[in-house]
């Protein structure tokens, strides 16, 4: 066996759901601890590494689904999708996508796993310097319109089709009763990131559709007009001016 | 290239940068020699963690300690991950580099953990190459730290110190010399933790680490938990008599304690230094 192999091998041995009973073949057995107890180290280690890793960002989730249940669901995402980044703060990339696919899972599951992913994205993210408050309500609405204004990459949005918003707060509160089913409401939130911290905003189906045309639209006008002329009262109009200038006024969106 | 000598002068006794004390140093300023980062929680992340960082590198001296290079590893050496390494050296003009003497996955999968290298006369070529090209890559001499280890190969052709020592002696790296993992891996294979520090070559150490481990059944794990034991600080006391005095830290990452209580055991560690070495026999054998 050459040292590629023999790394091959140990990784293998250390991923599998089985020790290998070969592990005498490849390592010592020396000082009074055998090769199997010796890999076993490695083993034990890798499982605590990524459970603790899982856990950390994905606090609801396993409140929700209750700690054993969890671990399982993160060994089986881990076969699947085991770690290629150099940092651990990412592993969780792909959990909400394979969660929502499992035939044997409600959909709320995977729906959990994406707000959760949408937090470490928005405290991760890299962001451009945001575009000045003062300066774009200086400018005339022909001219703001328009302007490319896109949300920070930290400036995430979510829609859910389970009222999350509540069982997020629950969980902050430490009021999460235990076997809770979220409640099925569409639930429109948005995460972005003020002094180092993740914040949330729950928003109406209006508010949501800007967001989702400021991400996609050529400028502020491509983004703002269709959705005007769905707000059907002036107290909707308001509401829908209200947002954007929150977001401007919180400094979440930059000129692209 | 910049070398060992050129980048490790004697920074004195350094803190690992943890989340849990970036309040301490942002509002307090506590008198620390340097920091030491670990590299990964600052690489492709534009949140609290790295502006904490930049601004602490305006007032202590930063070191960047990795455990994603893979140094050992069958995977090509991740281009990407050196690009946001020196970048991010540049931003927080990092003292020096330091990874682990390891390899951390295959085919690309990270197993995240410092895994044990097969001593053989290919895997040293191989590493030899990869620190090679690493340190063009970064143009600095980098500093391989040796990790603790749990298991070795039974084609093993030498031991973990003449390896290190043949990597250092051919592509001018340094050594992250880690005492307690010295003592934890020469207690779990049964070696003598002195051969192992009187084979390196001395003149290369550029940092020290000290840590504390914990007993399970048979063998010791690297837990870097509590202060550091009293066979770690008696074979620090033969390593600085053999190596001379170094940039140290302390690393301490389970139950993690204030700061304060983190300093004074710095404190230990600078008493130590700061004696007259006594005169230390080199092992017969060493040939060095
Ligand atoms: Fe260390």
């Amino acid at each position: 066996m050459n040292f590629e192999e023999a790394q091959k091998w140990m990784h293998a041995a250390i991923v599998a759901e089985e020790a290998p009973g070969e592990a005498d073949e490849v390592l010592k057995s020396t000082n009074g601890v055998c090769a199997h107890r010796r890999l076993g180290v490695y083993r034990d280690m890798y499982r605590v590494r990524m459970s603790e890793s899982l856990q950390m960002d994905y606090g609801l989730l396993q409140s929700v689904v209750g700690e054993e249940e969890f671990e399982s669901l993160c060994w089986r995402y881990l076969k699947d999708f085991p770690s290629t980044s150099y940092t651990l703060n990412d592993l969780g990339r792909n959990f909400a996508d394979f969660l929502e696919i499992q035939a044997d899972l409600p959909p709320y599951v995977g729906e959990i796993a994406r707000l959760e992913y949408a937090i470490v994205r928005s405290f991760d993210a890299f962001d451009p310097t945001p575009a000045d408050w003062v300066e774009l309500s200086a400018l005339p609405l022909e001219t703001l319109c328009q302007k490319s204004l896109r949300p920070l990459p930290s400036f995430v949005g979510e829609r859910f089709n389970y009222n999350l918003n509540s069982l997020y707060d629950a969980y902050v509160d430490e009021t999460l009763s235990p076997g809770i089913v979220p409640q099925e409401q569409v639930c429109n939130l948005l995460f972005f990131r003020e002094n180092f911290q993740v914040r949330r905003l729950s928003v109406e189906d209006l508010s949501w559709k800007l967001y989702q045309g400021l991400r996609e639209s050529r400028d502020f006008g491509e983004a703002l007009d269709p959705v005007l002329a769905l707000a059907k009262t002036p107290d909707e109009q308001q509401k829908l001016l209200a947002s954007f200038q929150e977001w401007v006024g919180r400094s979440l969106l930059y000129s692209a | 290239m910049l070398s060992v000598a050129e980048q490790c002068s004697n920074l004195g006794f350094g803190v690992g940068l943890r989340t849990v004390h970036y309040t301490d140093f942002m509002e307090s300023c506590p008198e620390v020699d340097w920091l030491e980062a670990l590299t990964e929680n600052y690489l492709g992340t534009g949140g609290r963690p790295r502006q904490v960082l930049r601004q602490l590198s305006m007032r202590y001296p930063i070191v960047l300690h990795g455990v994603s290079l893979s140094i050992g590893g069958s995977s090509p050496i991740d281009r990407h991950y050196l690009k946001l390494l020196k970048v991010l050296a540049d931003e927080v003009q990092a003292r020096w580099i330091s990874d682990h003497l390891c390899w951390t996955g295959y085919a690309h999968h990270n197993l995240h953990d410092l895994l044990p290298m097969p001593f053989t006369e290919a895997s040293l070529a191989h590493v030899k190459n990869r620190v090679d090209e690493v340190q063009n890559y970064l143009g600095r001499a980098i500093l391989l730290e040796n990790p603790s280890s749990y298991a070795s190969f039974v084609f093993d052709g030498i031991s973990e110190a003449q390896f290190l020592r043949e990597i250092v002696l051919s592509t001018g790296c340094g050594i992250l010399l880690d005492v307690n993992n010295v003592y934890v891996s020469s207690v779990n294979h049964g070696l003598d933790a002195k051969v192992y520090i009187d084979t390196l070559p001395a003149e290369a150490v550029g940092q020290f680490h000290l840590a504390g481990h914990s007993q399970r059944e048979g063998y010791l794990l690297d837990s870097h938990i509590g202060p550091v034991p009293e066979p770690v600080w008696d074979l620090f006391r033969y390593t600085l008599a053999r190596v001379g005095s170094r940039a140290s830290l302390l690393e301490w990452d389970e139950e993690i304690p204030s700061l304060e209580v983190l300093l004074e055991e710095n404190e230990k560690a600078k008493t130590l230094a700061a004696l007259p070495s006594p005169a230390i026999q080199i092992h017969p054998e060493l040939h060095l």
